[in-house]
């Protein structure tokens, strides 16, 4: 009987395991479309900051990191407080720097990543057509992605979430 | 911190003291780096010692891009205005002159690329110039600043002259009484306040209303209709849209507190704009600027409706 309860409570644990983790993949899926849904919200109001309020770029980064959620609120902030404390020599470098230390703690994939530290490139360092361009250009690109993203979460959602309740199952016949 | 770090070392190892008086930096790419101040121009060579031009040190193209991005703050895009007129100000009121490759459109100038030469004009912002003889600048018999002419060659601290005067009127000097008056003050180049971001750098008093980077006539007319003030001081008028926009705000019974380039009044008659502003009798006071004492000496001050002399320094 000891014996019973103990394997119970074992495959029980065995199925929690791998419905967790078969809704964590699940759940990247969807929040990486949020980061990127975020991340195109902030490149609006960054026109805004550069394009009609004439902000110059700290002040401009710190303006829209109030506006958007976490994690994006964190990688303007985060560029901000490099800006101002004037290590990087150019807005380009403190860009990166931001994307790099606020980047691991995101759902974006490599590619995503690069597509935003891609929006550094000539930061600050042009005439406003140019800095709206720049702008326009990661909109586009970044449309791109959250379309493939759209896809992959309506293809590999579910499919995670069943793999994971599954594989769970499977395992515990196997153990059993 | 305006300078980039290269500049910034070597001043920070030179023993000399170079930071007392200075009045400019000068970085040319891969000319000589070159100091202004009392002590004559300066070339430094990496060490920070004053060296003959030929063993300076020779900023670098990376030099005046990290000296463009620290003063435009990372921003170039939002100073595009400033950037066409060939100077940016830096807080402290400090302006940095630019040179380069003008980009033109239609004629006229839409940008500065391949800049090649930065000046970092420090500003002094020396108090009190004005102060001894604001008496002589006010119609005690109506309480109100009289309609001032400052006149210099350039370079004998008519700016900063128009800045303290500015300052005296705002705040009032009680042991003399003169109240305080309301200010407004159009600083197309930024020369006068020194603002940044909107905010003065310079002392202009504490009843002085600052319109920055703004057309003289367009401020003028600006400040007329929405600030109310008892005396608007301008820089550097002259040209017939200038006439029209004084002659406006004397109308409307506004003080004016101007400046123009010129070393006596017979000059300034010459000139056919101020010479019709003088003739109509406009301004009620012309104080004349030079170097007999130094920058700055007020050499003379008078009435040019009847050339009354209100002062002159004895002996002249």
């Amino acid at each position: 009987m000891a014996i019973l309860i103990f394997k119970l409570g074992g495959a029980l644990c065995v199925m929690i395991a791998a419905i967790g983790l078969g809704e964590s993949k699940a759940s990247t899926l969807g929040r990486r479309v949020h980061h990127l849904q975020l991340f195109q919200q902030s490149l609006g109001l960054l026109v805004t900051e550069i394009s009609y309020a004439h902000s110059i770029l700290p002040l401009a980064f710190q303006r829209v990191s109030r506006q958007v959620a976490s994690p994006v609120k964190e990688l303007y902030s985060r560029a901000a407080e490099r800006l101002i404390a004037g290590h990087d020599s150019c807005a380009r470098l403190a860009w990166e720097g931001a994307v790099r230390q606020v980047g691991t703690r995101t759902c974006y994939t490599e590619g995503d990543l690069e597509v935003i530290k891609a929006l550094g490139v000539s930061l600050g360092e042009s005439r406003k057509e140019g800095q709206l361009t720049q702008i326009e250009l990661t909109a586009k690109r970044l449309e791109f992605l959250l379309h493939e993203a759209q896809g992959d979460r309506t293809r590999n959602e579910r499919m995670w979430r069943y793999l994971g309740l599954l594989g769970g199952a499977a395992l515990v016949i196997l153990l059993l | 911190m305006f300078l980039p770090p290269a500049i910034r070392e070597i001043m920070a190892r030179s023993t000399l003291p170079l930071w007392t008086g200075l009045e400019e930096i000068r970085l040319r790419l891969n000319r000589p780096l070159a100091l202004h101040g009392p002590l004559g121009a300066l070339f430094l060579n990496p060490e920070g010692q004053s060296v003959p031009a030929e063993r300076a040190y020779r900023p670098t193209r990376e030099d005046l891009t990290r000296a463009l991005a620290l003063i435009s703050n990372f921003s170039i895009y939002a100073f595009e205005q400033e950037l066409r007129s060939g100077y940016l100000t830096i807080p402290g009121g400090h302006r940095v002159g630019l040179c380069g490759r003008a980009v033109l459109e239609e004629g006229k100038v839409t940008a500065l690329t391949d800049i090649s030469g930065l000046n970092y004009r420090i500003a002094q912002g020396i108090e009190g110039v004005a102060l001894p003889y604001v008496e002589q600048l006010v119609i005690f018999s109506e309480l109100r600043p009289a309609n001032t002419l400052v006149v210099s060659p350039p370079g004998c601290g008519k700016t900063t002259f128009l800045r303290d005067l500015a300052r005296c009127l705002s705040d009032g000097v009680p042991g003399r009484g003169i109240p305080g008056f309301k200010v407004a003050i159009v600083d197309e180049r930024s020369e006068i306040a020194g603002c940044f971001q909107g905010l003065p750098q310079l002392r202009v008093g504490n009843r002085t209303d600052v319109l920055d980077a703004c057309p003289k006539v367009e401020g003028m007319m600006m400040l007329l209709r929405s600030m109310a003030p008892q005396v608007i001081v301008t820089d550097e008028i002259g040209s017939p849209e200038d006439v029209l926009a004084v002659r406006e705000v004397i109308r409307a019974g506004v003080s004016l507190v101007a400046s123009a380039h010129g070393s006596n009044l017979a000059r300034l008659e010459e000139r056919p704009q101020l010479g019709m502003l003088l003739m109509e009798k406009v301004f009620e006071r012309v104080v004349l600027l030079g170097r007999s004492q130094g920058v700055g000496t007020v050499e003379k001050i008078f009435d040019p409706r009847n050339r009354e002399v209100f002062y002159q320094p004895a002996g002249d």
